[in-house]
């Protein structure tokens, strides 16, 4: 934008809008404000090559007579000593101001302050006040403010401090102090003001209201000025400079002309008279402190010097306190990783220790959300997205290729899919807990921005169309930026991103540790399983023998008894051999109790159907001594070790048969009904799974046994009721649970039982059509 | 050659002394009149077969017309001696029948492919044994012709 101020374009001939601010060449703008007068002249040579066309007025010289005569030749004798003993200097800028009266004998007196740039000399004259001869106060005023930032104990009071000391050394009606962020961005961070001004403190500002290269000089100029918005400015006469042919760079003048936007920028404010300083970290501009008068206003040069060495005490203070606060968020952060640890060692869990921490855990890492993420389970503490959405982004983060970590800012952006979630996730930070698929990984989430922030312009303000379209209004700014920020969040900082990489070497330590742990454990329940078994087969055997001796002399005696009719020693001799059945009966259950886990099969797809059959056929005998009746409705293919679902059903059936009841017809029905899981969310591959049900019409028994049926030799009833050495129900719960299913009875006494297992449905679709699967009973 | 008039000679591999009893009794229960000789394990009945030892004196081992092998004894057991048999020219037309308590299919198998001729299993009933033992001899004794023995002289 060429647009110069005086030249007629400020009437709104102009399109203007935000974009062309950043291009809008404001160190070279022909003009200055016209409080103050500036001369120009080459370095090692006082001819004059510009002057400010206010002169005419202030100095009584038109321009065109003063080009090319000597600086010092505007001055009388007194003011002229001065001023070249002030260019004699090596610094220029470095003394005070130089007090000049103009015209020649006059007594309006001015600061004269100097500097050089891009090979010229300048010369500006502002008007002297008061308060410019007295130099004392300037060292009080400092003093004391510097006395009162050093004691400011956290940022936040550093910046009020620094906000109230500006405002008492200059009067202005609000002075803030506005922080940048990454994006260029600002907030009011600390404000001072009195009551005939509106507060501005905790809003956000979007980057066009400060424009690129408005920052860029702020870093080269740390101060500016705008005594009266509503100046008109004073042009260069000639705006070039006639050795090189540029135009004159007013980058370092004091009285530098400002863009016509920020004029109308602050008159849509309310705001006449407005003074910026920079706080500089080094080169980087961090904030500004910004002043406000709802009336023009004129600081003087030392107050002016005073401010900007508040600022820059209060850069310093930030320093100190940015590195303090770095270093406070790793105590912090360590602190939380103890009591972490240490929740995680005795909850023995990481998520939960996670759960129980969350809030500390996200306030550390500025995040509003925290997922640990695993094939297995999804662990979500505060806002997420939904689970789908993670592990669909997951996928996307290993796909983009193997980082050690990801991160950031704009993840709606990035991954388009993920722009739904922006309210919830935009900023990402994902951090992986295993090297390789199946991945693992924890991921910290930030909200958009704009979720976050208060706005600058206030929307409830009535729009008032300025010379230059409605764009330059702050509230319609703060649209185009809300725009501009739509889907962004805070981005991590590196303090963050070390934070999270010791969380996850944490849990990385715990999920190792706890892994081993339970190898360990595993490998000596696999060791002692395997003991146990084979000291169960061994000892069964070795049992069988004197056993069987026992059986063949008790035989032998048997005969010899009976031949000698003594009734008396023949039931004795009956007794030691029932005894010794039953022992063989005993023996016989454990051995094959302790062979179950040796003699597997692997799973395989099998008809239960034909399983039941073969099972009734093994029980035929008994199943008409019973005169059951035995019914079997349509049953699914499972996976299955064929063997031993036979030995299962065998053991149901023969459980069903010898529990009926004496007074009615036993009746056995087996059934299948579809499973239904405990928890799907868990598991959401979990398989299909089924239960098979014996149920009779039996004696039934008291369902505070239900459990303790299962146990090996645990009997309901005397052996002398009913033959069998109660570890029937023992081995079916073995099997059952090598098959990933779980037994239980359903039962009431007299009435009957119901024993079920559940097991998982073989992957291939069964040819049998479902509906017939648990309906349409056939007799067996 | 055993002359005929004598019982035929049935020699026991059997380390227990219950089972040697009770083997004794069931038959004679089966009302068996055979010439049951006993050895403890695997050394003793290769020594009763070669003749040698306290087997050496003529009359002393009497050349059986069936073994009935423990396969589980001390010292050589049964398998080991079962294999020496079948590898001795002199012997390996021997029948040999094992007496054993395991059902274990794998134990069934490994006897006949080292050359059993028939595994029985020891019943625990005394009418059960007596059953057993009373269809062997009738099958193995009266029923299948047998090769002529020669038993060697050391």
């Amino acid at each position: 934008m060429q647009a110069e101020p005086g030249d007629g374009t400020r009437d709104g001939a102009v399109a203007v809008d935000l974009t062309s601010c950043d291009r809008e060449p404001i160190h070279i703008p022909g003009a200055i404000q016209p409080h103050g007068m500036l001369f120009a002249f080459n370095a090692g040579n006082p001819a004059l090559i510009s002057v400010s066309a206010n002169v005419a007025e202030l100095a009584g010289h038109p321009p065109g007579d003063l080009l090319g005569r000597p600086v010092g030749g505007l001055f009388d004798d007194r003011s002229r000593a001065r001023l070249l003993a002030a260019l004699g200097q090596a610094e220029l800028t470095a003394g005070p101001p130089v007090p000049l009266c103009l015209p020649a004998g006059s007594d309006t007196a001015y600061d004269g302050i100097l500097h050089r740039h891009d090979g010229v000399s300048f010369l500006e004259l502002e008007p002297r006040t008061d308060e410019s001869a007295d130099s004392h106060a300037f060292f009080r005023r400092t003093r004391g403010a510097i006395k009162r930032l050093q004691a400011a104990a956290t940022l936040a009071e550093a910046c009020a401090a620094a906000a109230s000391e500006v405002r008492q050394i200059t009067g202005f009606d609000r002075v803030m102090v506005y922080r940048f962020a990454a994006d260029a961005s600002g907030e009011v961070v600390a404000e001072s003001r009195n009551d005939t001004i509106d507060s501005f403190f905790g809003l956000h500002f979007p980057p066009s209201d400060i424009p690129a290269q408005a920052r860029a000089l702020y870093v080269q100029n740390p101060i500016r000025i705008i005594p009266d918005i509503h100046y008109r400015p004073a042009p260069l006469v000639p705006d070039r400079n006639p050795a090189t042919g540029r135009v004159i760079d007013l980058s370092y003048a004091v009285l530098r002309s400002v863009s016509p936007i920020h004029l109308e920028y602050m008159a849509n404010m309310g705001v006449l008279g407005t003074m910026s300083v920079s706080i500089l970290r080094g080169d980087r501009l961090w904030g500004l402190i910004a002043c406000h008068n709802l009336a023009p206003r004129h600081v003087s040069h030392d107050a002016r010097q005073a401010c900007e060495m508040v600022a820059q005490v209060l850069a310093w203070q930030i320093g100190v306190m940015e590195e303090a606060s770095v270093t406070r968020h790793g105590l912090k952060g360590k602190a939380i990783q103890r009591r972490l640890l240490g929740d995680i060692e005795q909850l023995r869990d990481h998520r939960v220790g996670l759960i129980r921490n969350s809030e500390a855990l996200l306030e550390l890492m500025g995040a509003s959300g925290l997922c640990l993420y695993g094939r297995d389970a999804v662990t979500a503490i505060g806002r997420t997205p939904p689970a789908e959405a993670i592990e669909r982004l997951v996928d996307r983060i290993d796909r983009e290729g193997g980082a050690e970590l990801f991160q950031t800012d704009r993840l709606g952006l990035l991954f388009p899919e993920m722009a739904p979630f922006a309210a919830l996730a935009s900023g990402v930070l994902a951090v992986p807990l295993s090297r390789s698929p199946p991945r693992r990984c924890m991921l910290w989430f930030r909200p958009e921005v704009a979720q976050t922030v208060r706005w600058g312009g206030n929307p409830n303000k009535p729009v008032t169309i300025g010379p230059h379209g409605t764009r330059l209004l702050p509230r319609e700014s703060f649209a185009a930026w809300t725009e501009e920020t739509r889907g962004r969040a805070r981005p991590w900082e590196s303090h963050e991103i070390a934070a999270a990489m010791e969380m996850r070497d944490l849990v990385i330590d715990v999920i190792l540790r706890k892994a081993e742990e339970l190898e360990r454990v595993n490998t000596q329940l696999a060791r002692s399983n395997e003991e146990l078994e084979s000291f169960a087969y061994v000892a069964s055997h070795d049992l069988k023998e004197p056993l069987r001796h026992i059986e063949a002399f008790a035989g032998l005696l048997a005969d010899s008894i009976r031949t000698m009719g003594d009734e008396r020693l023949g039931s004795m001799i009956s007794g030691i051999e029932a005894s010794s059945r039953r022992l063989r009966n005993l023996i016989n259950d454990l051995a094959e109790f302790s062979r179950l886990g040796r003699q597997a099969q692997p799973l395989e797809p099998a008809r239960l159907e034909e399983i039941v059959q073969e099972a009734k056929l093994d029980l035929r005998q008994r199943i008409e001594e019973a005169a059951a009746e035995l019914t079997c409705a349509a049953l699914p293919t499972v996976q299955c070790d064929r063997n031993q679902m036979r030995q299962v059903l065998q053991n149901l059936l023969a459980n069903a048969l010898k529990y009926r009841h004496p007074g009615r017809p036993c009746r056995i029905r087996i059934f299948a009904e579809p499973e239904e899981p405990e928890d799907r969310r868990g598991d959401p591959g979990a398989v299909a799974q089924v239960r098979v049900c014996v149920s009779d019409n039996g004696i039934g028994f008291d369902p505070k046994y239900s459990e303790q049926v299962f146990e090996p030799f645990q009997r309901l009833h005397g052996p002398d009721e009913f033959e069998g050495s109660g570890i029937g129900l023992a081995i079916c719960r073995k099997i059952i649970q090598r098959h990933g299913g779980k037994v239980g009875v359903d039962t009431a006494p007299g009435i009957g039982s119901t024993f079920w297992f559940s097991l998982p449905l073989a992957p291939i679709a069964e040819p049998r059509p479902a509906r017939s699967f648990g309906e349409g009973e056939g007799a067996a | 050659m055993e002359r005929d008039t004598q019982p035929p000679c049935i020699l026991v591999a059997e380390d227990h002394n219950h089972d040697k009893f009770i083997l004794t009794e069931v038959f004679s229960r089966a009302g068996i009149a055979a010439d049951l000789r006993f050895v403890s394990d695997g050394e003793q009945m290769l020594d009763y077969l070669y003749r040698r030892g306290p087997f050496a004196e003529p009359g002393r081992a009497p050349t059986p017309r069936l073994v009935l092998l423990d396969l589980n004894m001390p010292r050589l057991d049964g398998r080991k001696v079962l294999r020496m048999v079948r590898a001795d020219e002199t012997l390996r037309h021997l029948p040999m029948i094992a007496l054993s308590t395991s059902e274990s299919p794998k134990h069934i198998n490994e006897a006949y492919s080292i050359g059993i001729n028939a595994y029985l299993i020891k019943p625990a009933s005394i009418p059960d044994y007596v059953a057993k033992v009373s269809s062997l001899w009738k099958f193995w004794l009266e029923t299948a012709s047998l090769p002529a023995t020669e038993v060697a002289r050391p």
